[in-house]
């Protein structure tokens, strides 16, 4: 008896990871399980933040005395810029998104993230695109026009070369990967929590990422959309942002600011996530007004949406508009202080004991603070004037992000440290690191305050002596180097323990989350047997759940079917809905990604053809990655479960698939809509918009354009009706008409698209009309594409009465693409007489 | 540029708004007070209903002095003052029961058409979105300030328009509710800040840019509000409910 539940686990653990296991070699870069794919976003992260730490050690050294020649004004340039596009880009967002990916499943019960093989694109993606926006750095043709590149400056004329073209490709590139991550975190903490995790259940951790990811997939589209218009300008000579032929530079700032600004919350999120999370779990007592919290952090994403304005202060917006939002800055502190009370009252009832994490949080509590209350100075107009571009502005940002971002994350890190690795930190060691950290970090920025007031601008490459300017800068110098010694110890740390750390066994710091349930290091399948989670404190008033996970006692132990299995839940209570099947380790995502960064490279050295054939290829390749699927014998052919178990999701029409594809439409429409605030802003506020007098589009063959594409997304609708209602008589017959006239309407509108006298690189309203052109036939384009696919696949029995989820995945985009039709129409033709009257 | 509210023509005619809204909110009041004779409200619903009549008798002062007809700025807090502070009120006093039983089968069908249109909030952010853009448009608001007939059908739009989506969102309270307040929140900020940063004179009835950033940042911010509490009390009441089950 004794002996059996001895092996049992053993031999589960053999089972599982026959299906589950990770490949080694070459066919490592296969992988798409969470755990890998969050380290290895965790530690590309982490060797970003050391070059960019790099980079700034570099530029304090240049300051650090006055009239210094070491390093001369281009490559300075150079240097800033890039510190703050690695920080921001490929630091800050992928580190925190490494860990959500890392943690999210293993907090909320489940196997694996919903999309696996879009978290390993995700990861290639930013991989390949940081290596691209890196190498300019090597070639010295790095980007020099500060992380926000405004407009004028970043233009064809004043930035000539490639400089600029390698941030606004390689910022793209990061951020598809940073929006499919967004929706793919989403669609996970909705839908695979396990059985009776509750929303209200979900650890606090939980509920900032989803506020994160919901603000990743509105937040992101106002800086894509900027970057390709901006790239569109330099390389096509299409003049969005140029005034004399019709745009605004301005346009680029309230596009940047509309990104940037939720930005900053992106990133203190889930930073503030991890202390709601290490803060009980020191305090040892649950969080104080856990429903405040939740609140509060839904309200910060609100209102960041807002305010992006207050970075503008400067530019020669209205002074009303500057007294409306100074004032408007100040909510913000409404939500904030909610979660700073949360935290104080929850250290104040519990009996907090001060481990490493909770040194790093104090230093948080402290630094952050000072740097909220620099905000609120920064949010007065006059005294924003007064700093604006000076070194102020400089300590203000770096005591919001190191002290909100990082500090909470190096609490993390040495919180999880131990789930990583199964070893515990050296305490010596961490507390040296911390205090080197945290003397260094606030000797180089508190005195940088003072600088800044005396008025030394930010982003010169040095500056004369006797300005007052000399103390400052040595100390913020030597500070620098103080702090950087600091990162190395906690580095050294880090690596040392991986070889001498004492063994943490079983949930070291007796934290309430199931995370901490895997074993450590986890394994690929983190639970053999998946929990029911009717409380917020599993491991606290069920002790022993690591073991009965581990035997098998609890749910969805079976593997013999040789599926990649997890819960489906509903996404508010938390039951169990159906089971959803994974796809495992796939070569596509890494060659779609290679490929896409072909496609990059090629267009920064404008090679045209090139690019085409990339761009072709890797549309087969994401074809051919949907192809896998359903009932196709790479995906789940056979559908059979437990019986009493749910269906698989594929046998359902209320899939994963359709989540992901309503929040990507989410992320879309923002898109859609920043393209419409830009259309709208350059035609009342372009200072020289000219409107053609003859209208540039016939709007006969675009309404009958419209009424083929209308038709074919309600034949869907009424095709995808039956199907529910379990009729599929011709269904692949109907599936050919709806993209016969899917086609006719891609045609139409390609004919009229190149028979209307369309000067794009004349007048920034005719460039915006072809912007809308294009997406509309994108759209439309791709409706066809996979709709021909889905005909191809009922053909084939991958899709049918039996396995209906895809039809059902493909509906919100064929009305999506209907919309936008209607909308672009209205806005293109009947905008000008409807504005008739000014 | 003053001609906003047909000043220049004869009074009689200018204050034809005044006189339409006024009677309009008068019918409702009275049938409402007749309404709670036979089906009486609770306290609450009913101060709620007063404090919306009180805050449209308001307007309709505001109106008769004239503020309106001098500024975009007044102006636009007029529209806002409707869209997003009386509606909502009205529809939280729930005043339909009252209105249903003095109203008799005419007004039970006509609610009953309303219904369909307030199904899916995100449909209804849709109908006040096309009401809002249409009517803030230079050409249609302007010839709104030239002909006090076009002027009531505008706010006739505004105020429906606002009706079925408050209507739709307060009955349904859910995420997708909350997605139809963010979605207006964001346009509506989009359209003041067109307005807030526009260099030309758009509207007749703005005497000045700064009236008419005024009117912008109306919208915007203050006009952003409603729609930002009402999504946090939506997330109070959610949590709260879930909570304690």
């Amino acid at each position: 008896m004794n002996e059996k539940t001895q092996k049992l686990p053993a031999r589960l653990h053999n089972d599982f990871m026959k299906v589950w296991g990770n490949p080694q070699g070459w066919r490592a870069l296969t992988i798409v399980n969470h755990t890998t794919i969050g380290i290895r976003f965790m530690v590309t992260g982490g060797v970003f933040f050391l070059i960019g730490g790099l980079l700034a050690m570099l530029m304090r050294t240049q300051l650090a005395l006055p009239e210094q020649e070491i390093i001369g004004p281009e490559l300075y340039n150079q240097l800033f810029t890039m510190h703050g596009t690695i920080m921001m880009f490929l630091f800050a967002v992928p580190m925190v998104e490494g860990l959500a990916l890392y943690l999210i499943p293993k907090m909320i019960g489940a196997r694996d993230l919903l999309f696996p093989r879009l978290s390993a694109f995700g990861y290639w993606c930013y991989l390949f695109g940081s290596i691209i926006l890196l190498s300019s750095l090597v070639l010295g043709i790095a980007p020099s026009a500060g992380w926000f590149v405004y407009t004028p400056l970043s233009n064809e004329v004043y930035s000539p070369g490639p400089n600029i073209d390698f941030w606004l490709l390689g910022i793209t590139f990061v951020e598809i990967s940073a929006v499919s991550a967004g929706v793919e975190l989403v669609v996970s903490i909705l839908r695979s929590r396990t059985s009776g995790m509750a929303l209200l259940h979900m650890p606090l951790f939980c509920w900032y990422i989803l506020v994160m990811a919901f603000m990743i997939v509105f937040g992101f589209p106002p800086l894509i959309l900027g970057s390709i218009l901006l790239e569109l300008e330099r390389a096509v000579g299409m003049p969005f942002f140029d005034i004399a032929r019709g745009g605004d530079p301005i346009l680029w700032q309230h596009l940047f600011w509309l990104f940037g600004h939720p930005e900053v919350y992106i990133i203190f999120l889930p930073a503030a996530g991890i202390v709601s999370t290490l803060i009980p779990v020191f305090a040892r007592r649950p969080i104080v007004g856990y429903r405040w919290v939740v609140l509060a952090a839904i309200s910060t994403g609100f209102i960041s949406f807002g305010l992006w304005v207050h970075h503008m202060f400067t530019i020669g917006i209205p002074q009303l508009a500057q007294a409306f939002f100074s004032v408007a800055s100040m909510l913000i502190a409404i939500p904030t202080g909610i979660q700073f009370f949360a935290w104080i009252a929850t250290l104040w009832t519990g009996r907090p004991v001060y481990h490493i994490p909770m040194l790093w949080l104090l230093g948080f509590l402290v630094i952050f603070l000072a740097g909220g209350l620099t905000g609120v100075m920064l949010a007065l107009v006059p005294f924003n004037w007064q700093v604006h571009d000076t070194h102020f502005v400089v300590a203000h940002l770096h005591y919001v992000i190191i002290g909100g971002m990082l500090f909470p994350l190096i609490a993390g890190l040495y919180y999880w440290l131990p789930h990583f690795s199964g070893r515990m930190p050296s305490d010596k060691l961490a507390r040296w690191g911390f205090w080197l950290t945290f003397i260094g970090f606030n000797m180089t920025f508190l005195i940088m305050h003072l600088t800044g007031l005396l008025g030394m601008p930010r982003r010169i490459y040095t500056y004369e002596a006797g300005l007052g300017w000399d103390l400052p800068n040595a100390v913020s110098s030597v500070g620098g180097f103080i702090l950087a010694m600091g990162i190395a110890m906690i580095l050294f740390d880090i690596i040392l323990h991986f070889r001498i750390g004492r063994p943490a066994g079983v949930n070291p710091w007796h934290a309430d989350t199931l995370e901490w349930a895997t074993s450590t290091p986890p394994q690929p399948y983190n639970f053999i047997s998946l929990p029911a989670d009717p409380t917020r404190h599993p491991m606290w008033t069920e002790t022993s759940l690591q073991a009965t996970i581990a035997e098998g006692r609890h749910t969805l132990s079976e593997i013999d079917h040789g599926r990649r299995e997890t819960w489906g839940s509903d996404p508010v209570t938390g039951k169990i809905r159906d089971i959803i099947h994974l796809p495992g380790n796939s070569w596509l995502p890494f060659y779609a990604a290679l490929v896409l960064s072909v496609l990059c490279i090629s267009l920064l050295i404008r090679t045209y053809e090139i690019a085409l054939i990339a761009l072709l290829i890797s549309l087969l390749l994401l074809l051919r990655w949907s192809w896998i699927n359903g009932a196709h014998p790479g995906a789940a052919p056979d559908a059979r479960v437990k019986p009493g178990y749910p269906p698989l999701h594929s046998r359902t029409f209320d899939s994963p698939g359709l989540w992901g594809m309503v929040v990507t439409l989410f992320s879309d429409g923002a898109l859609f809509l920043s393209l419409l605030f830009g259309w709208l802003y350059l035609w009342v506020i372009g200072p020289n918009w000219q409107v053609p007098d003859a209208a540039p589009l016939a709007w006969t063959t675009l309404v009958i354009a419209g009424v083929l594409l209308s038709g074919a997304a309600y034949w869907y609708r009424r095709v995808l009706q039956r199907l529910k209602a379990g009729d599929d008589h011709y269904l692949q017959y109907q599936l050919w008409g709806i993209t016969t006239l899917g086609l006719a309407h891609c045609c139409m509108l390609l004919w009229i698209w190149t028979t209307a006298p369309l000067m794009v690189t004349h007048t920034a309203h005719d460039a915006v009309i072809a912007v809308f052109l294009a997406y509309l036939l994108f759209h439309g384009g791709l409706a066809v594409i996979v709709t021909g696919l889905q005909a191809k696949r009922v053909a084939y029995g991958y899709v049918g009465k039996s396995v209906p989820y895809e039809v059902a995945v493909l509906e919100p985009w064929w009305l999506y693409t209907v919309g936008v039709f209607w909308i672009s129409l209205l806005v293109i033709l009947l905008l000008p007489s409807a504005w008739g009257g000014m | 540029m003053a001609e906003a509210h047909g000043g220049s023509e004869e009074p009689g005619k200018a204050h034809l708004l005044d006189i339409l809204g006024g009677g309009l909110l008068a019918i409702s009041w009275l049938l409402y007070l007749a309404g709670t004779k036979r089906i009486p409200a609770t306290f609450q619903q009913k101060w709620l209903f007063h404090g919306a009549s009180l805050a449209a008798i308001l307007i309709i002062i505001a109106s008769l002095h004239g503020w309106m007809d001098r500024s975009a700025a007044w102006h636009m807090a007029e529209h806002m003052w409707l869209m997003t502070l009386i509606v909502p009120l009205y529809l939280l006093s729930r005043p339909l029961p009252q209105w249903l039983a003095v109203s008799g089968r005419v007004g039970r069908k006509l609610f009953k058409s309303l219904f369909y249109l307030t199904r899916n909030p995100i449909q209804a952010a849709f109908i006040h979105a096309i009401a809002i853009w249409l009517w803030h448009m230079p050409g249609f608001y302007n010839s709104a300030l030239i002909h006090p007939g076009w002027h009531f059908t505008g706010h006739a739009c505004l105020v429906f328009s606002a009706s079925i989506f408050w209507w739709s969102v307060l009955s349904q309270r859910n995420s997708t509710a909350f997605l139809a307040l963010l979605l207006t929140v964001m346009h509506t900020g989009m359209l003041g800040a067109l307005l807030t940063f526009s260099h030309t004179l758009l509207y007749l009835d703005a005497h000045d840019l700064q009236d008419q950033q005024l009117a912008g940042l109306i919208m915007w911010v203050p006009g952003g509000l409603p729609y930002l509490v009402a999504s946090v009390w939506f997330s109070m009441n959610w949590l709260k409910r879930n909570a304690s089950r």
